[in-house]
């Protein structure tokens, strides 16, 4: 009789689960680069309220927070074909369709969605910085790119980290629907694995532990670069206990 | 008195809010080395008016000079605001330092990047400025560790980090506690004694009558009345005059 759950099986498990990480990784890493820059478009496009684009960026952040990211997935496998194979009639382009690999629909949905949730957090970090700062900017002469550069931005990444390091632990863990778009990253990787000796269970006991490594991995990142900008209120705290130490000597 | 300088000229300055009328026609002089106060009751447009000089506020016309320059505020230029707001400098209310930088860095920051003058050189002037304003121990602290009558010296002192030629203040003193206000009085006291060039929005009777050499009274978006401190505090002309300073005396 072969046990109910081998442990052991879980600990030999996750080495062969980690040739995928780098496939899992390059899904996250891109798809947080493009997001970010998407993201940051958005926000800027609603926090100076561009006529029109504003209400686009609306109504596609609406649509993307609404709507569930395994749906996206599909929707971006079956809909980006459709969309090259228009291009190729209508302006006579030749793009082939069978070429294209999954990754590139995961990484545009991935990227698509992602987009939606940061541009939020970047708007509301944006406006948090105080009016009066950028008034201040502006007096002593800075310009509006200088506002932007020394002022805005250092205040708000501040404020926007905190919840950008969940978006990101968010899409690390979400990578795992990729599977849907025929990319084999480690969720697909340990169903095929285990298809091999039926180890179901145990294959995806190793492989929550490997995402799970892996958020507190970025959690610690996060943490670490949130205390980097924060270098302002670490010095406050140093210098108030230094003030209480000196008190508590008299 | 006679034939000082004249370093500012704002003429026929409109501004509205919406629909509401803020500045009705106004003219602002300010002669070289002249301290002139604005007064009056909140809503009147002080503050606009000193906003409008360097371009925080935009004014919907109205003709400027300043020392050499002169342009049209309905086709105001880049280059115009610009030149307006690096010649001249603002303290402002809510003293506005920037909470990621040390108060050394919130002086340095305009030199550097907007005049791209090199640290060493400015960083002497800059301890001399904190010096002079009596914080030259606090250079490597963050605003939100000093007092409020500390944090509007240091804004001071980044303010004159920029060599202005025009010092405009906005009320610098409203946002403190009574015994705060003493000190950057004071400090604002040594700059017109040094002959500082400097606009004044206030509701500190005492100094417009002591250290201002101009005063103004504004109300709903007209300057009621100008003069001489002495003269002005001592025999108001207009009626609205003499009810603000019965209710403020």
């Amino acid at each position: 009789m072969p046990k109910l759950f081998d442990p052991q099986i879980v600990w030999e498990g996750i080495p062969a689960l980690l040739p995928y990480l780098p496939i899992t990784m390059e899904i996250v890493l891109v798809s947080a680069f493009f997001a970010l820059v998407l993201g940051f478009a958005i926000a800027l496009v609603k926090v100076r309220r561009v006529p029109v684009l504003q209400n686009l960026a609306t109504l596609y952040v609406s649509y993307m927070r609404g709507t569930p990211l395994l749906v996206q997935l599909y929707i971006a496998f079956y809909g980006v074909p459709i969309l090259l194979e228009y291009m190729n009639r209508s302006i006579g382009t030749h793009y082939s369709i069978n070429s294209i690999s999954g990754m590139f629909f995961v990484i545009i949905a991935f990227s698509l969605n992602e987009a939606a949730y940061s541009s939020e957090t970047i708007r509301a970090a944006l406006q948090a910085v105080d009016k009066g700062q950028v008034e201040a900017g502006y007096s002593i002469g800075l310009s509006t790119l200088q506002v932007f550069r020394y002022i805005i931005l250092p205040e708000s990444l501040k404020i926007a980290l905190p919840s950008l390091g969940n978006i990101f632990i968010g899409l690390l863990k979400g990578t795992s629907l990729a599977f849907v778009c025929a990319v084999v990253e480690m969720t697909a990787a340990s169903r095929l694995i285990a298809g091999r000796n039926l180890r179901f269970f145990e294959k995806y006991v190793s492989l929550s532990l490997i995402y799970w490594a892996l958020s507190l991995i970025s959690e610690r990142i996060f943490a670490f670069l949130e205390k980097r900008l924060r270098k302002s209120d670490a010095v406050i705290r140093k210098n108030e206990k230094l003030a209480q130490a000196e008190a508590g000597k008299d | 008195m006679a034939e000082k300088k004249i370093l500012l000229q704002l003429q026929h300055l409109n501004k509205y809010f919406g629909k509401q009328h803020i500045l009705k026609d106004v003219d602002l002089t300010v002669h070289e080395n002249e301290v002139v106060s604005i007064i009056g009751p909140s809503g009147a447009g002080k503050s606009t008016l000193l906003r409008c000089v360097n371009y925080l506020e935009k004014p919907e016309s109205g003709s400027y000079a300043f020392d050499e320059v002169t342009f049209d505020a309905a086709h105001v230029k880049k280059r115009d605001i610009c030149y307006m707001r690096q010649n001249t400098a603002m303290v402002f209310q809510q003293f506005n330092l920037f909470p990621h930088m040390t108060v050394m860095e919130n002086l340095l920051e305009a030199p550097l990047h907007v005049k791209k003058q090199p640290r060493e050189e400015i960083q002497p002037y800059a301890e001399q400025l904190l010096a002079k304003v009596g914080l030259a121990d606090r250079a490597d602290y963050y605003p939100s560790q000093l007092s409020g009558g500390q944090q509007q010296r240091v804004a001071i002192a980044r303010a004159l980090c920029m060599h202005p030629d025009i010092m405009l203040f906005d009320e610098p003193t409203s946002a403190l506690d009574p015994e705060l206000t003493g000190e950057v009085l004071r400090t604002m006291r040594e700059l017109a004694a040094e002959h500082m060039t400097m606009v004044v929005v206030t509701h500190e009777m005492a100094f417009a009558r002591e250290a201002a050499s101009h005063v103004m009274f504004m109300a709903d978006g007209n300057i009621v009345e100008q003069g001489e401190p002495k003269a002005f505090f001592a025999h108001p002309q207009e009626e609205r005059t003499r009810a603000f300073l019965q209710n403020m005396l």
